[in-house]
């Protein structure tokens, strides 16, 4: 639906100019603005309907509060209402036949190009875009990938295959190496992170297992590892996120912050927990962070190390602690407010 | 009081039934004033968040516990929806740092206690929507807070048309009159509707995301009022002593030719 439906022409469209100019000159008066609950709760329909007139008197006025509206709204994912006119649009077209019809002038024209290019393409392209064949398509597809329990229960040969892929693939230049894990870092959490796991920090570390194999010949060090926060734990997949083990790693106190780059994982935690490790999890060491004689107490919730050597930890007391030798010393900054 | 202290689980916390019943009175606050009956009382409480209030208090409290579960609750989902408002993850970093600094609490009450965002939650939604209601408030306020970039031509001409604006023409003046009646007496969610589409720009589907109907309904809607808009300034035209076909030509009129032509009036002064 677009404007022009609504607004439509001629005299409709000159008074929507006239009650533009004349709304706008009503705006922005109001002092007093609905608190972020309130607004909140307008979104998620849990007013009354004398509070519900209130909020929508209000916002009728204010710009600002109607943008807050709008954007908590937008976080709320797609409406039901939304989708469902998404499937009811597909299926009148359905329905109108126009389905039919386009079937039809693909199939007619499939078989023009056929009759006029026999030595050059195949008849292919009613099949390629028709849906029913999509379907088709799809379900090959699906076959050809492993099943839910294949998936389960990775078998060692999937695993041998990954190591032969990685073993065959070009090996970087020494200077390239370091370049390579660190874009990837950047780029896999936007690239790579699936719905299911969103917001979780997530982290590919092939090139950087690379270099860790090179240097220790630890086989274990190979394996194509993706990490996450689940519940405060740590944990590791070894086949591409289809199935996830938890590993040991901490005090046991539940883990907020995760950053890994290659192999070199850190995590952190509350009461200034802070762990490392160098061998993509093998073995951790516990980190003190201390500034002079003040020590990280508070709670950690963002490591950042893609400026690496310097590690930079976010705080639940807004501070920011940046060390620039991988750990060793710190220095604690107040983030401005 | 007591099923519902032990449903929120407030004692984890380390709350008291007193101090529970206190914090609830405390929330409910202004909105408990309007009701009368006990029955609307008990009703409205049941219907608060009560264990997520329970658990903001606990953390505006500085309980570790319940730090350590707000972070575990809400900490991934807060740079989600900073992500999502902002589409750039710097951006976002900064709104969900800062909304963090505001939740601890930077400064302290002469009691000693920290001022923690965390107060103004008062259980009416939920928290994970207040909390993205408070990075949208932040967001909002961050690009308000930028300097708008004018042209200079842009800049000189909204001067100069500021300059030569004089009073309108009496008929124009009597539509805009006649325009402001009829939207004073529009209901609120009609002002709301006219003001997202034709002011914010906003699309029919963003409308109806927002008031959980569908855009089809917000169509209609636009279209009745705009409609009943149109036959009530008609009317108020009409009486105040504009016959019914110059109130009709008056409103066919391009809304730019109702105010001052600017631009000539330069021209003018220009030639003089």
């Amino acid at each position: 639906m677009n404007r022009s439906e609504v607004e439509g022409s001629g005299r409709m469209q000159r008074l929507s100019e006239l009650v533009r100019s004349r709304l706008r000159v009503r705006q922005g008066h109001e002092n007093e603005h609905p608190d972020a609950d309130l607004l909140s709760a307008f979104v998620e329909r849990r007013l009354s309907k004398a509070e519900r007139t209130v909020v929508l008197r209000h916002l009728g006025e204010c710009p600002e509060c109607r943008e807050v509206v709008a954007l908590r709204a937008e976080m709320e994912g797609a409406h039901p209402a939304a989708e469902w006119a998404g499937q009811r649009r597909t299926l009148a077209w359905w329905l109108s036949g126009g389905a039919v019809a386009a079937a039809l002038g693909l199939v007619v024209m499939s078989v023009w190009f056929a009759s006029g290019a026999r030595h050059t393409t195949k008849p292919v392209a009613a099949v390629a875009v028709s849906p029913r064949a999509q379907e088709f398509e799809q379900d090959a597809l699906k076959a050809e990938q492993p099943t839910e329990k294949e998936r389960a229960t990775p078998p060692a040969r999937a695993r041998l295959q990954r190591r032969a892929k990685v073993a065959t693939a070009p090996s970087p230049k020494p200077g390239e190496k370091q370049a390579a894990a660190e874009t990837q870092t950047a780029s896999a959490p936007a690239q790579r992170e699936p719905a299911a796991v969103a917001g979780q920090a997530m982290f590919e570390t092939e090139a950087g297992r690379l270099q860790a194999m090179m240097r220790t010949g630890a086989p274990d060090l190979f394996r194509n590892s993706l990490w996450r926060l689940a519940d405060g734990r740590l944990e590791r997949s070894d086949d591409g996120g289809a199935t996830w083990e938890a590993v040991r790693a901490g005090d046991g106190a539940p883990l907020y912050a995760l950053s890994a780059t290659g192999v070199d994982i850190w995590i952190g935690g509350p009461g200034g927990r802070l762990f490392h490790s160098r061998d993509n999890g093998l073995h951790w060491k516990a980190i003190a962070a201390t500034d002079g004689a003040l020590p990280l107490t508070a709670a950690i919730t963002g490591i950042d190390t893609s400026d690496r050597p310097t590690i930079r930890l976010r705080t639940s007391a807004g501070e920011e602690w940046i060390s620039r030798d991988r750990g060793a010393h710190w220095e604690r900054r107040q983030v401005a407010k | 009081m007591q099923r519902l202290f032990v449903k929120s689980r407030a004692e984890e916390f380390g709350f008291t039934l007193a101090e529970f019943c206190a914090a609830v009175n405390e929330a409910a606050g202004r909105a408990l004033q309007g009701l009368r009956s006990e029955s609307e009382r008990s009703h409205f409480i049941e219907s608060l968040h009560l264990e997520e209030l329970v658990l903001a208090r606990a953390c505006a409290r500085g309980n570790q516990a319940a730090w350590d579960r707000f972070l575990l609750l809400y900490r991934s989902k807060l740079y989600a929806a900073a992500r999502a408002i902002s589409r750039d993850d710097s951006v976002a970093r900064e709104l969900a740092d800062s909304l963090y600094a505001d939740l601890f609490g930077t400064r302290t009450r002469e009691d000693g206690s920290r001022v923690t965002k965390l107060d103004s939650y008062s259980g009416r939604g939920s928290l994970e929507g207040w909390l993205k209601a408070v990075l949208a408030q932040q967001y909002v306020d961050r690009l308000r807070s930028q300097p708008k970039m004018v042209s200079l031509d842009e800049n000189v001409e909204c001067r100069s048309a500021a300059a030569v604006g004089g009073p309108p023409p009496a008929e124009h003046r009597q539509v805009n009159e006649a325009t402001d009646a009829v939207l004073g007496e529009l209901s609120a969610e009609e002002r709301y509707l006219l003001a997202a589409y034709y002011l914010d720009g906003k699309t029919l589907a963003a409308i109806g995301h927002t008031l959980k109907v569908h855009e089809s309904t917000i169509k209609r809607r636009i279209e009745r009022t705009m409609v009943d808009l149109r036959k009530k300034i008609l009317a108020r035209l009409s009486k105040s002593g504009i016959t019914r076909a110059a109130a009709e030509e008056i409103l066919e009129l391009d809304v730019r030719d109702l105010e001052v032509d600017v631009r000539n009036r330069l021209a003018q002064e220009r030639q003089a």
